[in-house]
């Protein structure tokens, strides 16, 4: 995804951190010069090599959380966190040039949306047919969207986009880094896992009602026909094992890949884990939405699935069907010790009401940061502070969990935002 | 029946009303000189008086006054009502009756006051675009869960207005948020005309204006005909004087009588003579163009702001205005003129350039501070651009963020919001004779952990979070029984 990496070569960087740093500080002039195309062509240490210095790192890794701490960047990937020695610096010399203080800052890895609410481009379902598996949503994401500018602005590095909730079996779900100021989301993954729909979306539209006297009233129209499509589906796919437009079902199936299933509502939730049992899906599935699994804990839990949660609201219901409103869903699910991510954007405020309401404060980030990265199979490079992660990281102005806190700059691949460089020390 | 010249605040229409319905006790309270009235209508009834209980004493606890300095282990007597006693524990004497809180560990503030909400009511926009002569106080409703949530979030206090889509919506009313008969809760009978320039769909600005202005007018000139019809009345009274020596006392006496129910009124249509029905609903314009109540002028988009400055500066009356998305535009014309302003509900939101298609993020705490605005706030149970906008203490937590120390975003959502509805001499801070409205937080102000625990309103615990059953059902369901 690094575009150039491949034209700078990194190991030309790796020597001494004052040669880094006059580069930098070339660079970054550079940047605050309203020219785009400096811009563009630099990629402002994302091959170079830095190391930041906060008041506190929540590494939502082994480390915990250290006060005050360096984390040491590479080429667009962290090589080193802990105190100074751990970073290569000498005691004494913490501010050495090379160190970018932070201050009071604290850090926190880049979060992660797992079900983001992002609407690709043009219409986000197909409503010729019902059962669209090997369509994927990289296919139609803009990838300069607002939306994903607001996700960035928020602090989230990483967010999966899904198909549309209007198709039973909806296609692949994709997985994006967001976007800066400069550079247009990149694909991280474009099938991270395939989507299917149990609740009342896919029969919502298409009742005659919205359209009297048609011909193109087409099922389902209520829900066991969502139930029997999905059915269908699965049935088909070990049917035709021939047929490549049933393959991603039958990975899934298997285990092969991640099955995503939206439902809402207990009885859709039971219907999904369900109709998986009795097709002996081979992996759980991620629930996304999830709204009353208070009331399918057991079930939940015997299944080994894990939730995404749709984003917390706390003024109505949610939803077509109306599901009840539930404020401590995120404390509830922790209790049981089910795996559950906070998704929909705004997830540092998420995180902050969850906890109000009940969760402890380091599931809270964890939710928003390392559960949703496992969720998507990337936790050996996405949601925690550790060596050898991505280097996506938002610097915050103070503890996570407080609404006083801002995003002061989002770090995208190791990219410094021009929000930091005020503390860049000059001489 | 007490009644002073200051009371002149309620329109014609309300006084017929209440005239009708002498049990009721109201307590109204306004004044241009900031005057405390108590109106006691008829004699005994359902008295509110009777909502403050016995006293309260809360000991031990951390006490905001907003207006002072925090008092660290402090003692807060209520006593009919009202705060009798604010102190360090050990220079306040607890009365023997008083029932006791321990506030130890705890924050007390002052109740929070919603400035400018069209929550709580039955509906909130008449069809008929020229309605001054409403009253919210015919449509709120107080067993909307609007008012269980604001004691919920320890709101005691809200200005409830028409909504925006009305040219002219009516009246807006101060209430306490507890009760259940809006009698019993109203502290402002009249606190404003609601004003929108946002023309209802389908309407352009241009007939919206000239309809404002056309009514404006007709008001003004009411005014003025009245006030030749007075000259000439006294000039003819003049002169019947020494006709009618003999019959002066009575005279006198209905003449004085007279003089107070029109005073009363806040409008000269009540007087028997010049009584019509135009006139009769145009009163509420009236007592808006004689300042006597401001207007809260709906500012839909930015091109709004300047049209409602001049509106108020060409008619003479005193503009608040409550602003859309849109008018953070404006903002450096809001702070030069020095007009209050009520920010819309989304604090935060981003847009698209029509043109260039650039996005843009706009944070309208950081527009309006940098333009020198003191920050009011508004919520809304619908808008989901911020997740937490539908809680009034969470808007001025978000202005945090933006630089408003805590001290300025708690008085931003208690002491500011009644100093604009002059209602500050007796809400809006803790100070001895003030309303004993007082919230007990489990920490500090404004923070992500810290809850309601107890709301006080008039010296009654209305809302006590260890029984808040709703909050447990919210917060936790009630499991299925397999």
């Amino acid at each position: 995804m690094i575009s150039f990496k491949d034209r700078l070569d990194p190991g030309g960087w790796a020597g001494s951190i004052r040669v880094i740093v006059a580069w930098g500080a070339v660079t970054w002039g550079m940047v605050l010069v309203p020219s785009h195309a400096s811009v563009s062509l630099q990629p402002e240490g994302a091959e170079g090599q830095v190391i930041l210095k906060a008041a506190q790192i929540h590494t939502l890794a082994a480390q915990g959380s250290i006060e005050p701490g360096f984390v040491k960047i590479e080429g667009g990937r962290i090589v080193a966190v802990g105190d100074a020695d751990a970073v290569g610096l000498k005691e004494g010399t913490t501010d050495d040039a090379g160190v970018i203080d932070l201050g009071g800052a604290h850090l926190i890895p880049g979060l992660v949306d797992a079900a983001a609410l992002f609407e690709s481009l043009g219409p986000d379902a197909e409503v010729t047919s019902e059962v669209t598996p090997t369509w994927t949503a990289a296919d139609s994401v803009n990838r300069r969207a607002r939306a994903l500018r607001e996700a960035f602005d928020q602090g989230i590095t990483t967010l999966a986009v899904l198909p549309g909730s209007d198709n039973v079996v909806g296609g692949w779900a994709a997985v994006f880094k967001t976007t800066g100021d400069q550079t247009p989301a990149s694909l991280v993954e474009p099938r991270a896992g395939l989507t299917v729909t149990l609740a009342s979306d896919p029969a919502r539209r298409n009742r005659s009602g919205t359209r009297p006297d048609s011909i193109y009233v087409r099922l389902p129209t209520n829900r066991m026909g969502v139930v029997w499509l999905l059915r269908r589906a699965f049935q088909q796919a070990e049917e035709e094992p021939d047929n490549p437009e049933f393959q991603p079902i039958r990975q899934a199936l298997k285990g092969n890949t991640r099955l995503m299933v939206r439902a809402r509502t207990a009885f859709d939730l039971e219907a999904a884990l369900r109709v998986l049992e009795e097709f002996h899906a081979q992996a759980p599935p991620i629930l996304v939405g999830g709204q009353e699994a208070y009331n399918v804990i057991d079930q939940i839990k015997r299944a080994g699935a894990s939730v995404a949660l749709e984003r917390l609201r706390t003024n109505a219901v949610y939803g077509p069907e109306a599901t009840e409103l539930v404020w401590n869903l995120p404390g509830i699910l922790a209790k049981a010790g089910i795996p559950f991510a906070l998704t929909g954007g705004d997830l540092l405020e998420q995180a902050r009401f969850a906890h109000r309401f009940g969760l402890g404060e380091v599931e809270a980030l964890a939710a928003i940061t390392r559960v949703p990265a496992g969720l998507l199979g990337l936790s050996e490079r996405l949601g925690a502070i550790a060596p050898g992660y991505d280097a996506d990281l938002v610097v915050l102005d103070g503890p996570p969990l407080q609404w006083s806190t801002n995003v002061r700059g989002v770090i995208l691949n190791g990219r410094l935002p021009q929000s930091l460089h005020q503390n860049i020390r000059k001489d | 029946m007490t009644v002073t010249p200051t009371m002149t605040m309620h329109t014609a229409l309300t006084d017929l009303a209440m005239s009708g319905l002498e049990n009721w006790v109201t307590r109204v309270r306004w004044g241009i000189a900031a005057i405390v009235v108590a109106a006691v209508l008829g004699g005994s009834g359902p008295i509110a008086q009777a909502q403050s209980s016995g006293s309260i004493a809360f000991t031990g606890g951390r006490v905001i006054p907003v207006m002072g300095d925090p008092i660290d282990n402090a003692a807060l007597v209520i006593r009919e009502g009202r705060i009798a006693a604010l102190g360090p524990v050990d220079q306040v004497t607890i009365p023997v009756e008083a029932r006791v809180i321990d506030a130890t560990g705890k924050t007390l503030i002052p109740g929070l006051i919603e400035v400018h909400t069209t929550s709580g009511q039955d509906a909130v926009n008449e069809i008929n675009p020229n309605v001054p002569f409403l009253s919210v106080l015919d449509g709120i409703n107080p067993g909307l869960p609007f008012f269980e949530d604001a004691l919920r979030n320890g709101v005691t206090a809200a200005a409830i207005f028409p909504g925006d889509n009305t040219l002219i919506g009516g009246q807006g009313a101060v209430v306490k948020t507890a009760g259940t008969y809006v009698n019993d809760m109203t502290i402002v009978r009249n606190a404003g005309l609601k004003i929108s320039l946002r023309p209802a769909s389908g309407r352009g600005r241009m007939a919206q204006l000239a309809r404002l202005r056309f009514e404006l007018t007709k008001a003004r000139e009411q005014i003025e005909n009245d006030e030749k019809e007075r000259k000439s009345q006294a000039e003819k009274e003049e002169a019947n004087k020494g006709a009618e020596a003999d019959k002066q006392d009575e005279t006198n006496k209905e003449e004085t009588k007279k003089q107070e129910t029109s005073q009363d009124a806040a409008s000269p249509s009540s007087g028997e003579d010049t009584a019509n029905s135009a006139d009769e609903q145009r009163a509420a314009l009236v007592s808006l163009l004689k300042k006597q109540v401001p207007a809260f002028v709906s500012c839909d988009q930015a091109m709004d702001v300047p049209v409602a400055l001049a509106l108020a500066n060409e008619f003479g009356f005193e503009p608040i205005l409550v602003l859309g998305r849109d008018c953070y535009k404006a903002a450096q014309l809001i702070g030069k003129s020095k007009t209050p302003a009520i920010l819309p509900p989304d604090l935060i939101f981003w847009e698209t350039d029509p043109r260039t298609g650039e996005d843009l993020k706009r944070v309208l705490p950081e527009i309006f501070l940098d333009a020198g605005v003191p920050l009011l706030f508004q919520t809304s149970s619908t808008s989901s651009a911020t997740l937490g906008s539908n809680f009034l203490w969470y808007q001025a937590a978000l202005a945090t963020r933006s630089g408003l120390t805590d001290a300025q975003a708690l008085a931003a959502i208690t002491l500011e919001p009644a100093k604009l509805l002059k209602i500050d001499n007796f809400v809006g801070s803790l100070e001895v004779g003030k309303d004993g409205d007082v919230v007990m937080l489990s920490g500090d102000p404004l923070k992500v952990g810290t809850w309601v625990e107890l709301t006080v309103v008039n010296g009654r615990v209305v809302y006590d979070r260890s029984n808040d059953d709703k909050l447990k059902r919210l917060l936790e369901p009630v499991k299925e029984t397999k």
